[in-house]
């Protein structure tokens, strides 16, 4: 027992830290500058409950490591498995409970023998609605895999309940699959132009843990700036933003998702999503829509959030003159229709995300629609630019539905397909190939990134960088009507925080470890928005500009990506429409 | 926006163990839950749903004021 420990275990050094961070906290209390927790905002002492100089570490190694635990992972998990490669989930929540997958309830199949169209038209429908920005390789491999999946998912009771953690641990169980879960990953490594595995620590005991590996697969999902009424709880693009530093393209970052919001109870995600919440998950057919995009959040620009009464009703307001443009035949949903799974599965349940109350917006801000963000798909396999790296479902930017949300029941579908599809990809790139070596050094260096925050004497608290950065991005004005001087400004703020907040953000313990980690990417996040959003000057789907309403086809049929520059900066690429990657 | 209270607690873990934003933690004295970061609560009600004991009330009422989106 070391001792010079405290009875909190705190080891001297620490302890010193912590008694000078006292004085210092009464200096600034009285001085008027901090007077209870919630005035942790400006720099204040870091008063850590944890010792990071005390924290354990583990190494592991494993062929094929598929970080998240939603339905993309585990199909991802199972896939790679039965092709006869180990593997190792790890996941930052319990696998079937983390993530957007454990609030989805409808799963897209597509039927060839019931179809009502034939996957040539289903393709073609869906690029019309999408305006060209689907990649249609992905909208009709969703299609082709999507009622395999199905059956797989119902063998395993998928269907037989709300709460799919249960389900998802069958196969996981069944074939011994190994599992880490509360384990927050902030780290891929790569050594000699490959990946090598990742690393990160226990949110429950602090471990920091190294993991070799020949593959990774991120089916880390998507994420958010920690919104309000919508269940991208713990998502803020962890996968992505790692992938990013160490040399991974994103793509698909000037999308916005649409869900309303509702200005009763806004915080409450279940108040919002109750009847969703409550109801078993079902099989949606074919049926192609243009949603979640930005007429709702033009109708509030223009005329301010929630309904008029009219004949006793609340009436939704009448449409905006201008705003986003509809294509042909999509005309119907008109600016405020019903949100995706709306009477739309086949035992029509009655879907009530943010219907009813007050409407506004904003509710799943900092998100993408789901499959538009994420990595650049190298292959139809989910390959990335870095050998190795494999992405599926919301972290990878398969534009899977394009700029717009296509098809009810497409997100779960398209994780689970895309999964299945990357486990077997990375099952056979592992072949032949050794394990790599992490170097000593190489580990030194992460664990003091890691733990940097617990070490910080001073600095910012996670939640008030986190707060500050929700009121520069989530603005409507901001966000989602977009014009070049709001961006520029926007982006004026949150290179602030990326030079000076991020480094300095402090942790007092393992919860707030994390979410300095989480702040720090969503960081990044916002800069990817903005820089994609200032670059794309027209308006399409989900990206609207004020100052470039149109379409601009002679110059935008093309994707964004984005990639970490040799100096360090952020640089963006244009991809012409169905091409490949540069 | 908080869980607001978790009553008659058996010490399983599970609802610790679900929460995607660990606001959860298990007392490790009493081997009970106990609601640890309720700022980070966003009141998705897994925690409720998965507790074997229908021992955690959420409030929605409880919200407090939040930054929401121009409203």
């Amino acid at each position: 027992m070391d001792m010079t420990k405290n009875e909190h275990g705190v080891s001297r050094r620490r302890f010193m830290a912590m008694a000078g961070g006292t004085v210092g906290f009464a200096m600034l209390a009285s001085a008027g500058l901090a007077s209870d927790q919630a005035h942790a905002a400006e720099t204040t002492p870091n008063l850590p409950e944890i010792d990071a100089d005390d924290l354990p570490d583990n190494f592991s190694e494993t062929d094929v490591l598929v970080v998240g635990g939603g339905i993309a992972g585990l199909f991802a998990a199972v896939k790679t498995h039965d092709e006869g490669a180990n593997v190792l989930m790890v996941s930052k929540g319990r696998l079937g409970a983390s993530g957007m997958t454990p609030f989805a309830r409808g799963i897209f199949a597509y039927d060839p023998s019931k179809a009502e169209m034939s996957l040539d038209k289903y393709v073609n429908e869906v690029s019309h609605s999408a305006l060209g920005t689907n990649n249609p390789i992905f909208t009709r491999q969703t299609a082709v895999h999507s009622l395999e999946r199905v059956k797989e998912l119902k063998s395993w009771g998928f269907f037989d309940s709300n709460l799919y953690a249960e389900s998802f641990l069958t196969p996981v169980t069944e074939r011994n699959i190994s599992l880490l879960e509360r384990v927050m990953l902030t780290h891929l490594i790569k050594d000699k132009g490959k990946i090598a595995g990742a690393a990160g620590f226990s949110i429950d005991d602090g471990t920091v843990q190294f993991i070799s590996a020949k593959s990774v697969i991120l089916c880390t999902g998507a994420g958010g700036f920690k919104p309000n009424g919508f269940p991208v709880c713990d998502l803020t693009h962890d996968g992505s933003i790692m992938a990013y530093r160490i040399g991974a393209k994103i793509t698909g970052k000037e999308w916005n998702d649409g869900h309303r919001g509702n200005l009763e109870h806004p915080a409450s995600v279940y108040d919002q999503w109750k009847g969703e919440i409550e109801r078993n998950p079902s099989v949606t057919d074919i049926n192609i829509r243009h949603d979640l995009g930005m007429e709702q959040n033009y109708q509030v620009y223009t005329q301010g959030p929630g309904r008029e009464k009219s004949k006793g009703h609340l009436e939704i307001k009448k449409a905006a003159e201008g705003g986003p443009y509809r294509p042909d035949g999509f005309e119907q949903s008109g600016p405020m229709g019903p949100p995706p799974g709306s009477n739309h599965d086949k035992e029509g349940h009655r879907p009530p995300p943010g219907m009813g109350g007050l409407p506004s917006g904003g509710a799943s801000a900092g998100m993408a629609i789901h499959k538009s963000e994420g990595l650049v798909p190298y292959d139809e396999k989910g390959a990335s630019n870095i050998p190795g790296l494999y992405a599926a479902g919301d972290a990878l930017g398969s534009h899977m539905c394009g700029g717009i949300y296509t098809q009810i029941g497409s997100s779960l579908a398209g994780s689970a397909v895309q999964g299945g599809i990357a486990g077997k990809a990375a099952a056979g790139y592992i072949k032949g190939r050794t394990m790599p070596a992490l170097s000593d050094q190489q580990k030194r260096q992460i664990q003091k990134e890691i733990l940097a925050p617990l070490n910080r004497k001073s600095g910012y608290s996670p939640a008030w960088v986190t707060q500050t950065l929700q009121g520069i991005m989530i603005p409507n004005f901001v966000l989602y009507i977009k014009k070049e001087s709001m961006m520029q400004a926007a982006l004026a703020y949150v290179e602030e925080l990326r030079d000076h907040h991020s480094p300095m953000l402090k942790a007092a313990d393992l919860h707030e470890l994390r979410l300095a980690h989480e702040t720090s990417n969503m960081i990044i996040n916002a800069e990817m928005k903005l820089r994609a959003s200032i670059m794309r000057k027209e308006s399409r789907c989900s990206h609207y500009r004020l100052d470039y309403p149109k379409m601009d086809t002679r110059n935008w049929n093309a994707w964004i990506n984005i990639y970490l520059g040799r100096d360090g900066s952020m640089k963006l690429e244009k991809q012409p429409f169905n091409s490949s990657p540069a | 926006m908080t869980i607001q209270k978790i009553n008659d607690c058996v010490g399983c873990g599970t609802c610790a163990a679900t929460c995607p934003t660990d606001v959860i933690r298990l007392n490790p004295k009493t081997g009970q839950a106990f609601i640890k970061y309720p700022a980070d609560c966003q009141m998705c009600h897994l925690c409720r749903m998965y507790c074997p004991e229908n021992a955690i009330t959420i409030n929605a009422e409880k919200s407090i004021p939040v930054v929401v989106s121009w409203g």
